[in-house]
C-alpha cells in the first residue's frame, strides 16, 4: 500500500514535471550547478593536498585549513544534488529503477562520500599523526579527483546510454 | 499566465491509460515477439525487446521504444496519456503521433499481426512516417467490437 502511494505521488510529479519547462530548468540547473560548486570545491582542495604532499610540506596548516573550509561548500553542494536528483529520480521512476548506469552512479556517489569521510578524518588526524595521516590524505585525494570524474561520466552516459 | 495549452498540449486532450511492464515471448522467427492482447486500452512497454505495445480505441499498435529524435527510450505518462521523450521532450499521442518537440517524425512503428488472441510484434517490419507514410498509417490492428 505504502508502495502503491509512492507510485502514485511520483507519477503525479512525473506529469507535473514534464509538463513544466521551468520546473526541469530548475532542477536541472540545482543538479549540474551543486555538482560544479560542491566538485570544484573538492578538486580544488584535492590539487592543494596533493601540490603539499609532493613539496613534502607536510605540515602545512594552511592546506589543512583550506581542506576544512572546503567541506562545507562539498557538503552543501552536495546536499542540492542529492535532493535534485531525488526529484529527477522520482520524475522517471520506471526508467531509472532497471538502470544498470544508475546504479551504478549511485556507488559511485556512496564511494565518493565515504571518501570524503576517510579524507576528512585524515586531515584532522594530520598534526598529530603525519606520515600516516599524509599517505591517506594523499591517496582519498587521488580517489576524490577519480570519483568526480567517474560519477560526472556516467552521469553524461545516463541519458544517452540509459 | 502560461498554461499547459501553452506548450501545445492542452489537458482536455489526456485520456489516462494505465502503464504496464513485460516482456514479450519468442514467436515464429527471431524477430516476432508475442504479447496477450490487452484486454482494456492501456501501454505495455518491454524493454527487454525494446517494444512498447499499444491498446488504444479499438487499435492495437507496437513502437520501437526509442524516440526517433535521437533514439531516448520512451516514457508513458499515464495522467497525462502520452509519449514523452526523457531527453528533449519530444511528445507524441498514444497513436504515436508527433505532438510536438524536437523530432521530426511520428514514433516509428512495427510490423503487427493476431495469432490465436495473440498480438505478433515483428521488429524487423519497421515504419517510419517519413519513408513510408502509408505503411506507417496501416502498420496497425483494428480490433473488433467486443473483443
Amino acid at each position: 500500500m505504502m508502495i502503491a502511494m509512492l507510485r502514485d505521488v511520483a507519477t503525479t510529479w512525473g506529469s507535473f514535471y514534464s509538463n513544466h519547462a521551468a520546473m526541469r530548468t530548475l532542477i536541472a540547473f540545482a543538479h549540474v550547478g551543486g555538482l560544479v560548486a560542491a566538485g570544484g570545491a573538492s578538486m580544488m582542495a584535492d590539487r592543494e593536498i596533493l601540490s603539499a604532499y609532493q613539496r613534502r610540506e607536510q605540515g602545512g596548516s594552511v592546506v589543512l585549513n583550506t581542506a576544512r573550509k572546503t567541506h562545507r561548500i562539498v557538503l552543501g553542494g552536495l546536499t542540492v544534488v542529492i535532493a535534485s536528483g531525488v526529484l529527477l529520480f522520482a520524475a522517471d521512476l520506471d526508467t531509472y529503477l532497471w538502470s544498470k548506469l544508475f546504479w551504478i552512479k549511485m556507488a559511485l556517489v556512496v564511494a565518493l562520500m565515504i571518501n570524503g569521510a576517510v579524507l576528512t578524518r585524515a586531515g584532522r588526524q594530520a598534526p598529530s599523526h603525519h606520515d600516516h595521516s599524509w599517505e591517506t590524505l594523499h591517496w582519498t585525494a587521488i580517489a576524490s579527483l577519480s570519483l568526480w570524474f567517474l560519477t560526472t561520466l556516467i552521469g553524461t552516459a545516463l541519458p544517452n546510454i540509459g | 499566465m502560461i498554461g499547459v495549452a501553452a506548450f501545445g498540449f492542452a489537458a482536455t486532450d489526456a485520456v489516462a491509460l494505465p502503464v504496464a511492464f513485460g516482456t514479450g515471448t519468442a514467436g515464429a522467427g527471431s524477430s516476432e515477439h508475442r504479447y496477450p492482447v490487452p484486454d482494456t486500452d492501456g501501454v505495455t512497454i518491454d524493454r527487454k525487446n525494446q517494444v512498447i505495445v499499444v491498446r488504444y480505441q479499438q487499435h492495437l499498435y507496437a513502437f520501437n521504444l526509442a524516440c526517433p529524435h535521437e533514439n531516448t527510450a520512451l516514457k508513458w505518462l499515464p495522467k497525462d496519456g502520452r509519449f514523452q521523450c526523457p531527453k528533449h521532450e519530444s511528445r507524441y499521442q498514444p497513436t504515436g503521433t508527433f505532438i510536438d518537440g524536437r523530432a521530426t517524425r511520428h514514433m516509428d512503428r512495427l510490423g503487427v499481426r493476431l495469432d490465436n488472441n495473440m498480438l505478433v510484434v515483428d521488429t524487423s517490419q519497421f515504419y517510419r512516417s517519413d519513408k513510408d507514410a502509408a505503411a506507417w498509417a496501416a502498420a496497425n490492428v483494428a480490433l473488433t467490437p467486443g473483443v
